[in-house]
């Protein structure tokens, strides 16, 4: 994944998103004032900041790391380093936004931990491991996932990588060009290509032919 | 889980349109359903994670409970620069000086800051080792700090060029090719802080340095001396600390000269370590604190390599330290031959030489494109060929070279010698003989050691021996080769494709079509790793599918290839493929990779460049902006200007009466600017678009897959009065503007004699058929001075290969991208 590009403008994004913490503040806006808070030790937006990003940046490390507890442990560091960084050099409007950041950061921390672990390859997809509660659930979750892990490995990397953030991590187009250094008609592209990729996978998988 | 998206229906809207183009009259596809599967994933975080998160973080946030974490404040490191200036309030820092708990002649402090005060210049050198940096690039620095009195100071250090001289301050970026102060919105790294220089200016070095290193709180301790091996030696060593548990320093101290050698800076709760070198033997000029004289001359270095600017305005000549590999070069003597150690031989004549390992560099720092004997005859009368020639692991560093008599063998009487001649190739075309070597040929067995012969020798002679004919053979001694294999093993593939390619290259088209089809063809495509010994052989079957408009099969071996390309690749990725499949693993110079995609290109490039705007400026000059055609999807290259990668790239041309005046490609917008000086109301435009090239040696007939597109343009009314200022301003002083503005207009188009325009030319009348008007330029290319040949080829316009002077062929693998880019305007 490349860097993100820090003197690109912010990206807006739309005001009225479903889960948006305020109603009068975007949720950049919201993202920023909360990181400015936590660095100057105000913990009023945490965990608003924390919620709107975790699951979605675990499973994004958790398709690169087996370990679900090593997962979370890089998630909590990628959280930690996001506030380190902010408060050192403060965070600015006119960079990238919290939520590029962040990302960008959790790719830093899995290259980190997978090169210190001695493992070659940027980019592993692992199986689930961990046993849900419920055995007859975690028995069907379990099998889908695989079939998802399993398909989208067939796709090239950089495919991968936009359905990965667009499709399953929920970020914007504008977000995902940032992120993978790309401009945003390729990254829509690579994304049809990737998806009618995996739609003539799954096809085939069903017992159809791919074409 | 949250997401950033409104929802899906942008991306739904983008898959119904692709869909719909797709699929013409059949059902749509259910994208939701695809997404949802997708989005099968139930994994989340426990349930405890916030409150862990926030207590990791208070934990940190807290002064009270960690140390205050530093930022990388370059000018910690300039501690050892205190004693260069001594200053009036050093005494305030260090009321006592330094306390010689010996008795004798032992150094105090107060010593060295009055010997450094002395010293007119020095030179030191950091590294850094920090273990907090996730980026490995940036756990061990280097910085290099020069000072000159009065006030001179540069800096080198995470590849940039910073100066300081009368309180001003400039870094230069060897990225931007400027001077960062001069370019908005950049970040200058600060190699070389204000706030040090500042300090040094008020307070003196030492004053400033002491109380950033300890946050202003500079500790009422004194040093001490310690170490008692290293006083033993002359040395005196200093231990200051405030809190020997965050961070201590440890100088070393000559006693005699009473200057700091080198200076340790250990930070005990990160494990972070400095080393600070002192330097007082390499004095710089004055230009070397120059800026202005720097960036004049960094201007014109064509490299990102920070190493050539850190080199500016130095000159090892003069006795002073190389700092750049051109100058290390110059230094070390250039270039060296291999001393011989030994020579064995054998009953069918070859030979091993054996020598040392030379590693010869060019100035540049990358290897020279040859090196090695040539002409090597012996009095026997013999010629030899290379063979092989291989470095050997271990202490001694040998290297072996291993020759075989061109057959047949003439075997003389009387002693063998050997004469042959080392020469390096720094760069293509440019021959530097170093040493003509004469060497007696033991008897066979004499001086031979174990593992002095490859096992495989024979297989490696037929090898070379094949090479050397495909190369320089006459096409007679070739098929006599081809037939001896042949008539060995009737199905020896190599043999086969020897031939067909022989007859591609005298222009026997349709009898190497029915020999590849009748016996190549299927083993070929049948399996991947013979794919990726013929890949070549089986692009250029591609192409030729696509030139004769078999457009069905060209299809379906497309397809069922694309297929094997990306299982290597992904093999390679995941490195599960027991067997290498090198050439089907790569996307770039794989002649596979466009030949398996020319009918979509063909159907998406047809169209040409858009043209975005056109502009007429009052002296006569025309700006035209194109849209530059992204390159094809997956494919890993801009595409564009000197990088197209094989198979891609777009060079619109404009009529003789009108010429590139200046040009501009902008990658990151994919956009080429123009500018034209020519006449006329209207502008002719035409272009190829080359999707892949059928290369690799020499042809008759080629069948290139390229697209070409022509159209008129309106010169509109002017609107600007002159256009190179106003280029100037919109380009942001780059791009290339090689005419001098206000030119009488208009312009003819320079025609000169150089060897790009006859071999232009030649091309042109042998693609027509006009031999007899070809060959005398061909010529005349030919016998053009071999300098302007190699100098041609490193411009850019290279097309002309030379094997050992025997014989001279086009190489279009290099010569059709970039000697398009040579010639603007034709």
């Amino acid at each position: 994944m490349e860097g993100v590009t820090m003197d690109q403008p912010g990206v807006a994004v739309n005001a009225e998103a479903d889960d948006s913490p305020s109603p009068s503040l975007p949720r950049h806006d919201a993202d920023a004032a909360a990181l400015n808070g936590v660095t100057r030790g105000d913990f009023a937006g945490f965990d608003e900041l924390v919620d709107r990003h975790k699951v979605r940046l675990f499973r994004h490390i958790r398709r690169r790391i087996a370990d679900p507890h090593k997962a979370e442990d890089l998630t909590q560091e990628a959280f930690l380093r996001l506030f380190r960084a902010a408060r050192e050099s403060g965070y600015s409007a006119g960079r990238a936004r919290v939520v590029t950041w962040l990302f960008t950061i959790a790719a830093n921390v899995v290259t980190d931990h997978l090169r210190a672990e001695g493992v070659r390859e940027s980019v592993r997809l692992v199986r689930e491991q961990s046993e849900p509660t419920d055995p007859h659930d975690a028995a069907a979750a379990r099998e889908g996932e695989s079939r998802v892990r399993r398909l989208l490995l067939e796709l090239p990397e950089a495919q991968r990588t936009v359905v990965e953030l667009h499709v399953l991590d929920g970020l914007t187009f504008a977000d995902v060009a940032e992120l993978v250094g790309a401009p945003v008609p390729t990254v829509k592209s690579r994304l049809v290509y990737a998806l009618r990729k995996l739609k003539r996978l799954m096809d085939a998988n069903d017992g159809g032919t791919e074409s | 889980m949250n997401t950033d998206r409104n929802d899906d229906r942008e991306l739904l809207e983008l898959l119904a349109v692709e869909s719909a183009r797709e699929e013409g009259g059949d059902a749509p596809t259910d994208w939701s359903a695809v997404l949802g599967e997708l989005r099968a994933e139930t994994t989340a975080p426990s349930a405890g994670f916030n409150n862990a998160l926030r207590r990791a973080w208070k934990a940190e946030a807290t002064p009270t409970a960690a140390p205050k974490p530093r930022g990388r404040n370059w000018w910690r490191i300039a501690i050892p620069l205190a004693a260069a200036a001594g200053g009036r309030r050093s005494c305030l820092l260090w009321p006592g000086g330094v306390i010689d708990s010996r008795t004798g002649g032992g150094v105090v402090w107060a010593d060295v800051v009055k010997a450094m005060d002395r010293v007119q210049q020095f030179h030191v050198i950091i590294f850094n080792d920090d273990p907090r940096r996730s980026d490995p690039a940036e756990k061990l620095l280097r910085l290099d700090i020069f000072y000159q009195q009065p006030d001179h100071w540069r800096a080198h250090g995470l590849g940039h060029v910073a100066f300081s001289t009368g309180g001003k301050r400039r870094t230069w970026s060897p990225k931007q090719r400027d001077f960062l102060e001069n370019v908005k919105g950049q970040r200058t790294p600060d190699i070389l802080p204000r706030e040090f220089v500042d300090a040094h200016k008020k307070l003196g070095t030492l004053a400033g340095v002491l109380t950033t290193m300890f946050d202003g709180d500079v500790p009422k301790g004194e040093p001490v001396k310690s170490d008692e091996v290293a006083s033993s030696q002359g040395i005196d060593v200093f231990d200051y600390a405030a809190n020997a548990s965050e961070k201590w320093a440890r100088i070393w101290v000559l006693r005699e000269s009473k200057l700091p050698l080198k200076m340790h800076l250990y930070y005990p709760d990160s494990d972070e370590f400095m080393l600070v070198t002192f330097d007082y033997s390499d004095p710089q000029p004055n230009v070397f604190f120059d800026a202005d004289l720097f960036a004049a001359q960094a201007k014109r270095v064509q490299s990102d390599d920070p190493y050539r600017y850190y080199s500016i305005g130095s000159s090892p000549v003069a006795g002073m330290r190389p700092r750049a590999a051109d100058q290390i070069h110059e230094v070390e003597g250039g270039y060296r031959a291999p001393k011989i150690s030994r020579v064995v031989s054998n009953e069918l004549g070859d030979v091993v030489i054996v020598t040392d390992d030379v590693k010869n560099l060019t100035p540049q720092g990358t290897r020279p494109h040859e090196q090695g004997y040539e002409r090597i005859t012996d009095t026997w009368g013999n010629r030899y060929l290379k063979v092989t020639d291989s470095s050997v692991v271990g202490p001694r560093g040998e290297h072996r070279w291993i020759y075989m008599p061109m057959p047949p063998f003439n075997r003389g009487t009387g002693p063998r010698q050997l004469t042959m001649s080392y020469v390096v190739q720094p760069r293509y075309g440019e021959h530097k003989e170093l040493a003509t070597e004469t060497l007696d040929v033991p008897t066979t067995g004499a001086t031979t050691k174990p593992q002095d012969w490859p096992k495989d020798l024979a297989a490696q002679k037929q090898f070379a021996w094949n090479q050397y004919l495909q190369r320089f053979g006459t096409v007679a001694e070739q098929l006599v080769e081809i037939d001896r294999s042949l008539a060995a093993d009737a199905k020896n593939l190599s043999a086969l494709a020897w031939k067909f390619r022989l007859l591609r290259k005298h222009g026997r088209e349709p009898q190497a079509w029915t020999l590849f089809e009748r016996d190549m063809r299927d083993r070929i495509f049948g399996e991947a790793k013979v794919l990726n010994d013929y890949y070549v052989e089986a692009s250029q079957y591609l192409l030729y599918l696509a030139a004769i408009n078999r457009t069905d099969e060209l299809r379906d071996r497309s397809a069922a290839v694309r297929k094997i390309l990306e299982n290597a690749q992904k093999s390679a990725k995941d490195s599960k493929g027991s067997v290498k499949l090198y050439n089907l693993e790569r996307v770039e110079h794989n002649p596979l990779y466009p030949a398996t995609r020319v009918l979509e290109w063909r159907e998406a490039y047809k169209n040409g460049p858009e043209i975005v705007r056109i502009i007429a400026g009052r002296d006569g000059l025309v700006f035209i902006e194109l849209a530059i055609p992204k390159a094809p999807e997956g494919w890993a290259s801009n595409g564009w200007d000197g990088e197209a990668p094989l198979g891609w790239f777009w060079q619109p041309t404009f009529g003789r009466s009108w010429q590139i005046n200046a040009r501009m490609a902008k990658l990151d917008t994919n956009r080429l600017w123009l500018v034209l000086r020519g006449d006329g109301k209207q502008i002719p435009i035409s272009g190829e678009a080359m999707l892949a090239l059928d290369n690799f040696n020499s042809k008759i007939v080629r069948h290139d897959a390229k697209i070409a597109w022509q159209r008129t343009v309106d010169v509109p009314e002017p609107t600007i009065d002159d256009v190179k200022p106003w280029w100037t301003k919109e380009a942001g002083n780059k791009g290339w503007w090689p005419l001098p503005a206000g030119n009488a207009q208009p312009a003819v188009v320079a025609q000169t004699d150089g060897v790009e325009q006859w071999m232009e030319m030649a091309k042109t009348f042998r693609d027509a058929g006009r031999y007899d008007q070809a060959l005398p330029l061909f010529e005349k290319v030919i016998a053009r001075a071999k300098g302007a040949m190699a100098a041609a080829v490193h411009a850019g316009r290279g097309f002309a290969r030379r094997h050992g002077g025997d014989e001279q062929a086009t190489d279009a693998h290099r010569a059709s991208p970039l000697s398009l880019r040579a010639w603007p305007a034709r």
